[in-house]
């Protein structure tokens, strides 16, 4: 399971650096020099190296995957679980509220954008009594702005 | 020299010294433990209040706040797996193990005992042998910073876990990123997509919280919390003499190497613990068991990290030169009261200079106080629930993040770093190599494109000079003995 993830992710990296040496580097790194190595010489050699990698492990994956297949071939077949899973879900929802935080915490300061999102994640997280969410919501909030505000003079809003 | 000690002492040992230092490591303990407040800004932060003190009692609450700030980052990367500074990256990956196996106590006092004991050394090396130590370092030009480089590349190997060929990709990943911002000599942007926050390249604040802590923050938010659990086994007992005496060989060679490369300008805490923590998995019997919760691995990190202090105090104070961001804040420090660092201060302002050795001696006293009491307080971490742990971590981390540039930008950068964390976990990747490629990139970049410079293009630069032909040496030996440690793994797999 592991090594066809593995060959998945090394396609997409060797794909992402036939396009970075290609495309983005002649694009997006500009400059050259008359002494010395120019600026695309490094991305150039990581991108190589990228790819050299990448092909690396699609290859070694490929080929352990065949040895197993022939060693398992009368075991039958594993069933496959789904990419997309529960947990997945919610690593999706805690990301999506802390973009939301963000943008709050640029848009209204910390200290309004902070109790609101704690709630959220608290309760998100499973704690179940509402008193002590409120409890460290409160405190945490407090003693962060006055450390960061007051104590070491970081403007948080 | 004695004669000079021992005045210094009478110097120091006042009640208004004593809690200068007191307040400078608690201080530094603090900034350290918080993920994203580093030393530097410990120190930047309570120069001001240094303005009317005299210089001996100065640099005893700013130096105190160093060694503290230097020993704080490894409290959070044992209790959350978030480094409270880059150069604590290296503790999380057995520190975390420990934490999870109940055994925080214990990791959190081994980090604190090899924080003392690799610092004293060096505080010992900065009084004895400072100017001569200034001076080799000195010899140090753009083709030995490379071959350095080059050589603590193979760091990459011994923390990439179970896949090589995934630690070398993403150590590869780490060097396209740090390539983001102006091109080190020509200024031109590399990377920058028409962003200007980009040009200054991407923060390495934002890398270390975002790889380590967001993502621990979204693996945990996998599963909701069904009943109101500590998050790690509650911490029975701390570091044991035993446990200390194990790792005694461990701290000794970290605090060679975090010496040798604190005294060489430029090259930092962060590589120090890393290759500390490698040449400890290198030589040690159970290399394999590396990453799982190893005392020697924490040992090894801390006091690589720790050395630090004592090595980069060597150039700054017997040749005047910072070197590394820290120092350069001290060098300020120095100047504000009336210092010039170099090798006239030691003839000018000898009972000053030896009055601030007493001090570091001292800070390291306080600091193994101030630090046990430390790891009481932040040992009941451990008894939260995690459903109270992780919001309040990913509060912290983006307060830490923020108020490192106090940049919005790098506010995104964190969650990106924190998706691309947790996505490199679930699917087997190493964090640590892309890490160790993001900080090495820009020295080793700048240095052998300077070396080349020089040489007007040969690459016999790099071999005809000794230093650097010994670190290259020293590569080829360590990439000899790592594949023949990996072939032999795999046979006997």
């Amino acid at each position: 399971m592991m090594n066809k993830k593995d060959i998945k992710i090394g396609i997409i990296l060797l794909i992402f650096s036939v396009i970075n040496y290609n495309i983005i580097i002649p694009y997006y790194v500009k400059g050259h020099t008359l002494s010395g190595l120019s600026p695309t010489f490094f991305p150039k050699l990581a991108t190589i190296f990228l790819g050299i990698f990448s092909l690396t492990l699609i290859l070694s994956r490929w080929y352990s995957i065949r040895n197993k297949k022939e060693k398992e071939d009368n075991k039958g077949k594993k069933k496959e679980v789904g990419i997309v899973s529960y947990s997945s879900y919610r690593v999706l929802i805690t990301i999506i509220i802390m973009s939301i935080y963000l943008i709050l915490f640029k848009q209204l300061g910390f200290l309004w954008a902070t109790p609101p999102i704690l709630v959220l994640l608290m309760f998100f997280f499973g704690m179940p009594s509402f008193k002590r969410i409120l409890f460290f919501c409160i405190t945490t909030t407090v003693f962060l702005f006055f450390l960061f505000e007051k104590g070491l003079k970081i403007p948080l809003n | 020299m004695f004669q000079n000690i021992l005045e210094g002492f009478h110097l120091m040992l006042t009640l208004v010294n004593l809690l200068a230092v007191i307040f400078g490591v608690i201080f530094g303990v603090f900034m350290g433990a918080v993920p994203g407040l580093t030393a530097t800004m410990g120190i930047a932060l309570i120069i001001p209040m240094t303005y009317f003190l005299d210089p001996v009692t100065a640099f005893a609450m700013l130096l105190g706040a160093y060694k503290g700030g230097l020993f704080g980052g490894s409290i959070p990367a044992i209790l959350i797996n978030t480094p409270g500074t880059p150069a604590a990256a290296a503790t999380v990956f057995d520190g975390y193990p420990m934490a999870q196996q109940g055994k925080a106590g214990k990791a959190m006092g081994i980090a604190l005992y090899s924080s003392v004991i690799a610092d004293a050394f060096t505080t010992i090396c900065l009084i004895f042998i400072a100017v001569r130590l200034a001076k080799i370092a000195l010899k140090f030009g753009p083709p030995e910073y490379a071959t350095l480089i080059i050589f603590s590349m193979t760091i990459v190997a011994s923390v990439s876990g179970r896949s090589l060929i995934k630690g070398l990709l993403a150590a590869t990943v780490g060097f396209l990123f740090a390539i983001v911002g102006l091109d080190p000599m020509l200024s031109t942007p590399r990377f920058v997509f028409g962003s200007v926050y980009l040009f200054d390249g991407i923060s390495v604040m934002a890398v270390m919280i975002g790889l380590f802590a967001i993502s621990e923050v979204l693996i945990q938010a996998e599963q909701k919390e069904k009943k109101s659990t500590t998050y790690v086994p509650v911490s029975k007992g701390g570091a044991t003499w035993e446990d200390l005496k194990s790792c005694l060989p461990t701290i000794a060679r970290g605090s060679l190497i975090g010496l040798a490369i604190g005294a060489i300008p430029g090259i930092g805490g962060t590589v120090s613990s890393f290759l500390s923590y490698s040449e400890a998995r290198r030589v040690s019997k159970h290399p394999e068991k590396f990453g799982t919760g190893v005392i020697q691995g924490v040992a090894a990190a801390e006091s690589g990290n720790n050395a630090v202090c004592g090595g980069t105090l060597i150039p700054l104070m017997a040749l005047g030169i910072p070197g590394n961001s820290t120092t350069a804040v001290l060098l300020g420090a120095f100047m504000i009261h009336g210092l010039s660092p170099g090798p006239a201060l030691f003839k000018e302002h000898s009972a000053t200079v030896y009055g601030i050795f007493a001090g570091l001696i001292l800070a390291n006293i306080v600091l193994l106080v101030i630090g046990s009491l430390a790891i009481k307080v932040f040992s009941p971490v451990t008894k939260l629930p995690k459903s109270v742990v992780f919001p309040i971590t990913a509060i912290l981390c983006t307060l830490g993040t923020y108020g490192f540039n106090s940049s919005y930008f790098e506010l995104w950068l964190m969650l990106l770093f924190g998706v691309i964390g947790y996505l490199m976990r679930k699917y087997g990747f190493p964090l640590a190599p892309l890490v160790i490629g993001f900080i090495l990139e820009p020295i080793g970049e700048r240095a052998i494109r300077q070396s080349l410079i020089l040489s007007g293009g040969s690459p016999l630069i790099f071999v005809t000079r000794p230093i650097s032909a010994f670190f290259l040496f020293l590569a080829l030996v360590s990439i000899f003995i790592l594949s023949s440690a990996i072939k032999k793994a795999k046979s006997l797999n």
